[in-house]
């Protein structure tokens, strides 16, 4: 199952990212972060975002400095074999573990509203072999693909976000929690960022000419806007009830079905739920394949994908079963792996930068 | 063919496709039809029993007929908890209850007497239940209102949720639907309001549904006969504080209290003893169409001064003159400064009144909390800091009021 990575255009990039930056961010998030932080909790994705905005800053530094050279060469050349596979054991680990939470938290989102009776491996069934499918074709692909849906999915997000403003009726109580409680609560739901740091493992296939890098900065800036709506609505749509709300972005969609008599339109926000979640997933997965073929040097990809499905498929159905779980494992696991986009990709970065100039 | 079997091993998305489809295909040929599985219920009624609850279910039964009326059931169970009630329900109406379409839950006034955030907790975490679902309180027991709203709903295109959903743009109402009291209880204030409908028999002032008589004993009454009572929304509003009922405000009182909140805009105004050039000791109604509510804070000596100014936009809409009938266009009538005036006086006569309301029952309905607190936070926890009980915080902050009356 030999298939080559082609490259990936600017805008393809730029979707991709638009799409990736609403990962773990707009179902079970903006509720955790009311509970830590109250309505300061806004300051919360924003704060993030800028952090996001950092690595993306540190990969754009980096493609520039090197415009045809791969992350794992740049590595190898510059911190050796050692801290490439490393580094790359981490990337392959933080992927797989951001796909088990992304997982969980939809799927018990889908069994909580729609599919009552349905088991893990009914879910497991129709999403594997799809994201698996999205994976394996390769990044143009994938691309192509993200490119066809993302008009749904922008308009889809946007009539959300337009219809939750109608939502917002009272002016909740803010600067109510201090600064040590927005600092704790951001911390402790950072695993839910610090996506960009995919863009690293396939940027040797970006092809960005010159004057086309504000395509890349301003579709993730669209996204972290739609993003941190989502969640500005939600706390000012629900603020004090915040916490027994569990779906952000579907429960915004609340206001239709109090007032305007139309039914479940807020079925709308579940197609929109879903098509991130293969999207994410596929991407995460894409992600892990990248950072396997980095560490075993491997170009069948089979290996890296039944990989991935055997652990995760055992992390699914065994550790992470309910939201409980998905939520402790979010706040107190995956906030270490973190410290891979944020501490140690700047850090090997700025150590690739002196190393050149030297 | 056996181009058609080699491509489909070829690609292997195209065998798991038609895996699945074999799979979910035979797997829901299997299932039952969801109408017989699940009895929708749209109203719930809230009893307490000797030992727990009784729960009534206003379930909608599906069946094929011709006509576009509605077929309702009410259906009674009990329990020690509601999780309880509804178990029993589901087994005596041998099918699983959907609680996903209720739109009123209707509390028995016997709840009010103990913390309600306790007996409404189920309903509140239960992810079936709409949060939007509106929250009332009758004087009856809920069951037996429940069934005159069943005889409603069966017989008119007005259900039950329709009536008090009006109390949202109301100015004489409160809007209560259990997210708005969880927001009220949860928020700072601690303040829930729920409405009050009453159940009682006909003299034509409600919508009224007529009981027969099994319907009647089951429900406890002993009259025989038909019984037509009627379900009267009159605005009358419970006001909780931390889940415990305090007081109970009628219209009137409602209308005092929203003149100095935001929400609510559908009313009218009076007049009386008006006399200007134009009119003698009239009484003058007014439409007002819109009311727009400003608050604006500022501290003097750490005290909190909250200047709320209203803007309402209004027409004249009659005229009771005491020198007869008036022959100028309304519809092209200035308001006169000296109308102006009395309106003013009026709209304050109201706020003040409401204002008091709020202090005797030290319950902040407005939220003068959130408005002073989110101008400046420090200077208003300096000031609870210096009340001997920062509880009674409204009956020590300063209330000014302004209002500008335009002609529509």
């Amino acid at each position: 199952m030999k298939i080559l990575d082609k490259s990936l255009s600017v805008w393809q990039t730029g979707i991709l990212l638009f799409i990736l930056l609403f990962a773990n961010k707009i179902l079970v998030l903006p509720s955790l972060l009311y509970d830590g932080a109250k309505m300061n909790a806004l300051f919360i994705p924003i704060s993030l975002f800028l952090l996001e905005f950092f690595l993306l800053f540190i990969f754009y530094k980096v493609k520039k400095r090197f415009p045809n050279l791969s992350f794992i060469e740049i590595l190898r050349q510059n911190c050796g074999k050692i801290v490439q596979i490393s580094v790359y054991v981490l990337f392959a680990l933080f992927f797989l573990c951001k796909a088990v939470l992304l997982y969980n938290v939809t799927f018990i989102f889908f069994r909580n509203m729609i599919y009552k009776d349905s088991g893990n491996f009914i879910f497991l069934f129709c999403f594997i072999p799809i994201i698996n499918h999205m994976a394996i074709c390769g990044l143009r692909a994938m691309g192509r693909t993200l490119q066809l849906f993302f008009p749904v999915i922008s308009v889809i997000t946007v009539f959300c976000i337009t219809i939750g403003c109608f939502g917002v009726t009272n002016m909740p109580l803010l600067f109510d929690s201090s600064v040590s409680e927005i600092f704790q609560t951001a911390i402790r739901h950072i695993s839910c960022f610090g996506d960009v740091a995919i863009l690293f493992l396939f940027m040797d296939k970006i092809e960005v000419k010159k004057g086309q890098w504000k395509i890349i900065f301003l579709f993730a800036l669209a996204g972290a806007f739609l993003v941190t709506s989502v969640i500005t609505l939600f706390l000012f749509s629900y603020n004090y009830t915040s916490f027994m709300h569990s779906y952000a972005i579907f429960e915004i969609m609340n206001y239709i079905k109090e007032t305007a008599g139309l039914g479940r339109i807020d079925i709308i926000s579940m197609v929109l739920i879903i098509l991130f979640a293969y999207f994410h997933l596929s991407i995460y997965l894409k992600g892990f394949l990248l950072a396997f073929d980095g560490i075993f040097q491997k170009n069948d990809q089979i290996f890296g994908v039944l990989t991935f499905d055997f652990l995760f498929v055992i992390i699914v159905e065994f550790f992470i079963v309910n939201l409980e779980t998905a939520v402790v494992y979010g706040q107190t696991i995956l906030p270490f792996f973190e410290i891979i986009p944020f501490v140690i990709v700047p850090i090997v970065c700025a150590w690739c930068f002196m190393r050149r100039r030297t | 063919m056996r181009y058609y079997i080699r491509q489909l091993f070829k690609t292997p998305m195209l065998l798991i496709f038609a895996l699945m489809t074999l799979i979910f295909g035979f797997t829901a040929l299997g299932m039952r039809a969801e109408v017989n599985e699940y009895a929708v219920v749209t109203a719930l009624g809230v009893d307490m029993a000797d030992d727990g609850y009784e729960l009534s279910f206003l379930t909608f039964i599906p069946i094929a007929q011709q006509t576009f009326t509605e077929q309702y059931k009410v259906v009674t169970a009990k329990g020690k908890s509601m999780a309880e009630a509804i178990d029993f329900a589901g087994l005596r109406m041998g099918r699983q209850v959907g609680l996903s379409h209720i739109k009123v839950i209707v509390l028995n006034s016997e709840l009010l007497n103990d913390d309600l955030s306790t007996h409404i907790d189920f309903l509140l975490r239960n992810k079936q239940i709409s949060t939007s679902a509106k929250l009332v309180c009758c004087d009856s027991t809920a069951k037996e209102f429940l069934i005159s709203a069943q005889k409603l709903d069966n017989a008119s295109s007005v259900k039950i949720s329709d009536l008090v959903s009006f109390n949202l743009d109301h100015i004489f109402a409160a809007d209560s639907s259990l997210e708005t009291y969880a927001k009220g209880t949860f928020g700072p204030t601690g303040v829930g309001l729920i409405s009050l409908l009453h159940l009682e028999k006909s003299d034509g002032e409600g919508l009224a549904a007529t009981m027969s008589d099994s319907q009647s004993q089951s429900s406890g009454q002993s009259s025989g006969g038909q019984e037509t009572k009627e379900i009267i929304n009159s605005g009358d509003t419970a006001i909780l504080k931390d889940g415990k009922l305090v007081t109970t405000l009628n219209a009137d009182q409602m209308r005092d209290c929203n003149f100095l909140h935001g929400v609510c805009t559908i009313c009218s105004l009076e007049i009386d003893h008006f006399s200007d050039k134009d009119f003698t000791d009239a009484t003058l109604s007014f439409e007002i169409f819109d009311k727009t509510i400003s608050y604006k804070v500022v501290f003097e000596n750490g005290t909190p001064i909250v200047c709320v100014n209203t803007k309402l936009s209004l027409k004249l809409g009659e005229v009771k003159n005491s020198d007869g009938q008036i022959t100028k266009n309304v519809e092209l009538f200035v308001i006169s400064k000296s109308a102006e005036k009395a309106i003013e006086q009026k709209v304050k006569k109201y706020m003040a009144d409401g204002l008091e309301i709020m202090r005797d029952n030290n319950t902040d309905i407005v939220d003068f909390y959130t408005i002073i607190h989110n101008t400046n936070p420090k200077a208003f926890k300096n000031f609870l800091n210096s009340l001997e009980n920062s509880d009674e915080y409204l009956s020590h902050i300063v209330v000014k009021a302004s209002v500008d009356v335009m002609a529509k």
